[in-house]
Formats: C-alpha cells, structure tokens, sequence
C-alpha cells in the first residue's frame, strides 16, 4: 500500500517542475510541455485520492482533465503556428512587438 | 516494503527524472521525449493505485495524441526553433536542486498532514471492475459535464482549424 | 408572446427545461458552423444578424427563469445529481453574458469587414464561450465548474487570436493561452488537494466539511490559496496581471470589450460560487489574500494606465483597477439576502454598470477603426469633437462613467462597492479606492480633453454602421438612465444572492 504523504509529495514535485519550466524556459512548445506536466500533477492526486477516498469523483474528474489537456494541447500547438507562419520564431523572449 | 509500493517508488522516480529532463534539455524533440517517460510512468502509477481506464486513457490520449501533436508541430517549425539558450539551462539547474529540497521539507510536513492513509486498489471493487465503474459513473452521475465535454472538443477542433488554416 | 414560447419548451423533461437557454445557445451556435461551411449561400454578415437574434432570443427563457427564481427567497431549481442550479445569481449573470455577448457582435460585423476575416465561426465561438459561461455560472460540483471555464476559456484562447494574419493578434493569444493555461493546472491542482481533504467536489459537501472542522487542515488551506491564485489570473488581479495589457492590445477590439465585460464577470461569478458557497467558513484564510489582491489592483492598475498612450492598453488598465473595487465587493459578501448580501449586490450593480460603459469605450475604438487606422492611439482620437459630435459626446461620457463621476453608471456603482467595503470595515480599502478613483480620472480626462481641445488633421465624420451605431447607443442610453434612475437595476441586482 502507498501512503498518502508519498504521493503528495510526488505530485508537487511534478507540480514544481512544471511551474519550474513555465518560468524558465522560453520556448512556446516546451512551456506547454511544463504545463501538461501540472496538469499530469493534479490528476495524480485525483486518481490517488480517489482510491484511498473509495469514491470515483477523483477518478471522473481525471478524465475530464485529459479531455481538456488534449483540447489544449490542439488549440495551444494552432496559436504556435499560426505565429510561427507571421514571426518564423516561438520564443517567447523575442515575442515582444508590445511593450510593457 | 510490498511490491505496490516499491512500483510506485520507482515508477515515481523515473517520473521526476525524466519530468526534470524535460525542463532541462535544449533540444525540443529530447524534451518532448522525455515527455513521453513521464506520461508512461504516470500511467503505470495509474495502474499500481488500481484506476486502470485512466491508464489506458492516458496511454492513448497523451502518449499517443499529444505526443504526436508536440512532434510533429516541433518539426513544423524547424531545426532553429528547437534550441534553448544556456542560461536558463543554469535556472533550471538551480531551480531542480531547489525542488529536491523543497521535496525533503514537505516530506516532514506531509506525514502529519496525509493523516496515515494509505492507497491502494479498494477491496469492495471486486463485484465490477474498474472501467465498468468508472463507466456507470460518468454515464449516470456525470453526464451533463459529459455533454458540456463533447461540446469543448468541438469548440477546440474548430479553433485549432481556423487557426492553423492559412486562409480565412 | 412568453406563453407561446413557454408551451414550445413544456414538453421537456425538467432537468432539460431548465437548461433552455443553454440548449438553444449550442443549438444556433452549431447550427451557425454549419451555415458557415456554406460561404456562397450564407453570407458571414447574415450570420452575424442571425447570431445576435437568436442571442437576444434567448433573453425570453432567461427572463422567465428569472421571474421563477425570484417569486420566493431562495427559490432554486437543481438537476442532474445537484450539480446543475439555476438560482437567481445563475440566471442574473446569464443575462449579463448575453447582453455582452449581444453588444461584441453587433460591434464585431463592420470590424470584420474592415478585418478582411469575416467568417460564421467567429459568432459561434462566442456562443460557444457564453454557453461554456452559462455552465459555469450554473454548476454547483467543481467538475461541471472546471468544464464550463475550460470552454470559455478554450473559445476566447481562439477569439484573441481569431486575426491570424496580424502579429499584435497572434502575440495576444500566445500570451493568453499560456498563462491561462498555467493558471488552469494551478487551479487544478488547487481543487484536487480540496477534493484530497474533503472527499468530494461538490460545493455543499466541501461547505459542510469544512464547517466540521477541517478548516485548518493545511491541504485544504494550500489548495485554497492555490485556487485563489488560479482565481487571480482569471480575474487579471495584480500580482497575476502580467498577460493583461498585452493580451487586451492585440486582441480584434471587440474581443477585448467582451474579454473586459463577460468574461470578468463570469469570473467573478465563479470566484463568488466557489468562496461564498463552498468556502465562507475558511473565511479567515481567503480575505486576507483578498484584501492584498484588491489593494495591489487599485495601485498598479491606476500607476500602469498613467502612462499609457494606446486607449486599448489604457482600458486594460483601468480594467485592473476595477477589478481592484470589484474585489472590495468580495470581502464583504456573506451568505443570504440580509444585510450581508450588501457586497453582492454591490458587485452585481457595479457589473451591469461596467459592462455599458466600457462596452460603449471599446465601441469607440471600433468606431475610428478603418482602412489604415487602427484607431487605438489617444492622438487618433484629437479633434474628434468637430469630427463627430455625436461620437465624441457618447467617449465623453463613457469616460466619465468609467472615472466614476455622479449622474453616471459608473458613479452608482462605485456607491455601492465602497459603502459595502466601509460597512464590512475595510474602511483604509476604501480610502484607497477613492483615491485611485480621483487619479483616474486624470486618463479618463486626458482622452477626452484631445477629443475636445485638438485640432482634427482629417475632416469627415466616423459613419459607423447601423449595427455598431445601435451597439453605442444602447450602452450610452443605459450608462446614462442607470445614473440618474438607477432603481429599476439597483432592484435587479437585489436579486442576486447565494443562500
């Protein structure tokens, strides 16, 4: 059996190494990977949770999050080349045509 | 140590290995790799705490459809756009080592907070398995953000078509 | 004419029949795609009018919701598993979303022209995003709540970028996307310490198990503050700004103006289903965080639009600094329709009022758009008094209203925001609030003072079409009556309130 405090430590560290690569990396896709790692974070707890809890709510909801992962990771990868086809770059630093 | 536990240990490990490389490589298509090891290991955990649907939901829908969206958008934009700079290489160092010990003092925390319980797959679950389960509920409890679902994929189809579309 | 169409719908079972106006919304907004495929046949502007009177039909089932939900206090009807309700709250800010929704598209058919991108689908992702609203409003359990967003927020990632040929437009909608997108696994993570503490994501069950005393637990306290945060990003509250100026800039105008209206206020919607219905009783942990929040918005919005010489950027400025007194609400917002519903009335008149007058703003700007101007500079806007009059008077008095001067919209509802915050003693906020309101209006001014004391450098009026000059005529009529009658929506927004 797995204790709790496990898989709430593992699931933030993923969190963080998403969070991590959001704020440091400057490449669009690989920002999006950082975030599809967060969202790989929450379902753990769901799903975890879920058995420990003995209800399938966590369960439901981890499908839920796919669902909106993969509609993300479409429409995120569409607005990449849609601006790759005007800028020719995806980074995010040199995206920058409006000033703060 | 029981032989759920030791899988999650090292199912677990392998995530935060290959999640950390994902951050930490310059090239997108290593990343996106790597990507790929998190995904699969996470599925396995799926399957070690006993939610096998979502382990196959997970298979299938990231390492089989995200995955292969990321790849094949990486390759779209070309060779220059897969290189990252070297000083966010050393943020991204720092920042790991950070983690590592921000992980080691939760570890303290958390056995207080995670109240001693364990997880594991259920005993009452044996009459249906789990895909049924999940199934029943989806079908019968939650069918109405079932519905509203379907109409996001849509929403998504469409927009990533008028969007990636070269005319209007 | 309601019985007619009352009888249209009797037959459905009542789970579907108080659904009504999101069925006919998905319904047009489908049909529209479909129409869409037809560019011969149907033309994008025919579409558009078919868009926004389907849009206003759904009015009709909305108010008889409304005048449903309103016959007694607390009247509310829930179906599917307790996770769909259509109370008065549900049904006032549907209604909101609607007009917003109404008002972008009557803007948007000249704009598109103009834009070279007029296409059906533009129209069927808002009524995509107002449906995903709807749901969002309505939900009670955090799955059907997380759907709703992630439809809403899926349509308008789009929407920003809807100008694919233009870099301003693309930039907006990569920084949109992906600072929404983070702040949505942040909110997830949120919920799923919540549902790891109190077993459920239904908003009761999580109320009831946090009054029993979980309180303290430092899970639902991380997942809470995680939420708030994700919460910040929606709501574009300072620190979590940072995608707004940029986003609100490069964004086609009208989309900003329903970015600006609906969906804030179907962010505030959610931030008070989920604080006041699910989390009253952590009340100690979450309005600290608020108080910050609001505090932080008032400063940096009123310094950040200071500075600003593009009206857009401006807007989106100021949109802070409104968020900023629309937080004030939120500290005083309690449950039930006595005194402590003073913050939620406070906010829904406020609402109403903001939507009007920075509507009719942004009007303004897809006014003096056409050929080779963008008309998003405050120097476009020199000399528009003798250009204009008309157009120049209704800028006036937008302006005034948004800088919150009496005998406006903007006036009554910055009344009732700061006496809620005087009266649930966050009396300093307040102060704060005046003073953010009194620098204000020096940006607000400036607009106006080019508009009536420069010279024009070209001659000839605005000809807006008759569907935008509609749009700016409702907004002007409504931020005009709201500030001197205002009881007839002051009564409205009594309604508004979660028991």
């Amino acid at each position: 059996m797995i204790p709790t405090s496990e898989v709430l430590i593992f699931s933030m560290a993923l969190l963080c190494i998403g969070v991590l690569g959001v704020l440091t990396r400057r490449n669009a896709i690989v920002i999006l990977m950082s975030i599809e790692m967060i969202l790989n974070a929450a379902n753990i707890n769901f799903i975890a949770f879920s058995q420990t809890l003995n209800n399938l709510v966590g369960q439901i909801f981890g499908v839920f999050v796919i669902v909106v992962a993969a509609a993300e990771a479409a429409v995120g990868l569409a607005i990449v080349i849609a601006l790759y086809r005007n800028r020719g770059t995806i980074n995010v630093d040199e995206i920058n045509l409006m000033k703060w | 140590m029981d032989f759920t536990l030791l899988m999650f240990r090292v199912l677990a490990s392998a995530a935060l290995v290959c999640g950390i490389l994902v951050i930490l490589c310059r090239n997108a298509v290593h990343s996106a790799l790597f990507l790929v090891g998190v995904f699969i290991s996470v599925a396995g955990i799926y399957v070690v705490v006993g939610a096998e649907f979502l382990a196959v939901v997970q298979v299938l829908v990231y390492a089989g459809g995200i995955l292969v969206l990321f790849l094949f958008v990486i390759m779209l934009v070309g060779k220059d756009a897969m290189v990252g700079k070297r000083r966010m290489r050393l943020l991204a160092t720092v920042g790991t080592i950070l983690i590592i010990l921000f992980g080691l003092l939760m570890a303290q925390q958390l056995n207080v907070a995670g109240e001693g319980g364990t997880t594991g797959p259920d005993a009452d679950s044996t009459r249906l398995g789990n895909i049924e389960r999940v199934g029943l509920a989806l079908f019968q409890d939650y069918i109405l953000p079932f519905e509203v679902a379907s109409v996001l994929l849509l929403v998504a189809m469409v927009g990533a078509i008028v969007l990636a579309r070269e005319a209007y | 004419m309601m019985d007619i169409l009352g009888s249209l719908f009797s037959w459905l079972p009542v789970e579907l029949w108080i659904m009504r106006p999101e069925l006919c919304l998905t319904l047009a907004a489908f049909l529209t795609l479909i129409f869409s495929v037809a560019r011969r046949a149907f033309q994008p502007r025919w579409l558009g009018y078919f868009s926004i009177a389907v849009t206003a039909a759904v009015g009709a089932p909305l108010l008889d919701l409304f005048r449903r939900t309103t016959e007694l206090p607390g009247q509310e009807f829930v179906a599917w598993n307790g996770m769909f309700v259509v109370d008065s709250f549900a049904v006032f800010f549907k209604v909101l979303f609607l007009l917003a929704a109404i008002l972008t598209m009557l803007m948007s058919i000249r704009y598109l022209d103009v834009e070279k991108a007029h296409t059906g689908e533009y129209y069927a992702l808002i009524m995509f995003a107002v449906v995903g609203m709807m749901f969002m409003v309505s939900a009670r359990d955090l799955i059907l709540l997380f759907v709703g967003l992630e439809t809403m927020s899926i349509s308008t990632y789009i929407l920003a970028g809807y100008l694919k040929r233009d870099r301003r437009s693309n930039e907006s909608a990569l920084k949109y996307f992906l600072l929404g997108s983070f702040s949505t696994g942040i909110f997830l993570y949120g919920i799923s310490l919540v549902y790891a503490v109190t077993g459920s994501t239904h908003l009761r069950v999580i109320s009831d198990a946090i009054a029993e005393g979980l309180v303290n637990h430092p899970l639902l306290v991380l997942g809470l503050i995680l939420m708030i945060v994700a919460l910040g990003f929606k709501i574009a509250a300072v620190p979590f700004h940072m995608w707004v100026p940029d986003t609100y800039e490069g964004a086609p105008t009208t989309i900003t103006a329903f970015f600006s209206t609906a969906v804030k206020a179907a962010g505030f919607a959610i931030v008070l289903r989920i604080l006041v219905e699910g989390m009253l009783s952590a009340r100690m942990h979450w309005a600290p965080l608020v108080v910050i929040l609001s505090a932080a918005s008032m400063i940096i919005g009123t310094l950040g639009a200071l500075l600003q010489e593009n009206v857009k950027r401006l807007l989106a400025y100021s949109s802070i600094t409104h968020v900023g007194y629309l937080l004030m609400g939120v500290l005083a917002v309690q449950r039930g329709a006595d005194t402590g519903a003073r913050g939620m009335v406070a906010i829904a008149v406020y609402l109403l009022a903001y939507t009007f007058m920075n509507m009719g703003a942004f009007g303004l700007v897809v006014a003096l758009r056409r050929e080779g101007l963008v008309g998003d500079q405050v120097d476009d806007f020199t000399g528009l008094a003798r250009r204009a009059p008309l157009a120049a008077f209704s800028m006036l008095v937008f302006m005034l209203s948004l800088g919150g001067i009496p005998a406006t919209a903007g006036f009554i509802g910055k009344w009732y925001l700061f006496g809620a915050a005087i009266k649930a003693d966050y009396v300093w906020l307040a102060v704060l609030a005046v003073l953010a309101s009194a620098t204000s209006l020096y940006y607000y001014l400036r607009v106006v003072v080019r508009m009536y004391m420069g010279e024009a450098e070209e001659e000839g009026g605005l000809r807006p079409s008759g569907a935008l000059a509609s749009a700016l005529v409702i907004s002007l009529v409504f931020t005009i009556l709201m500030g001197l009658y205002p009881q007839p929506f002051i009564w409205l927004a009594q309604h508004v309130v979660l028991y």
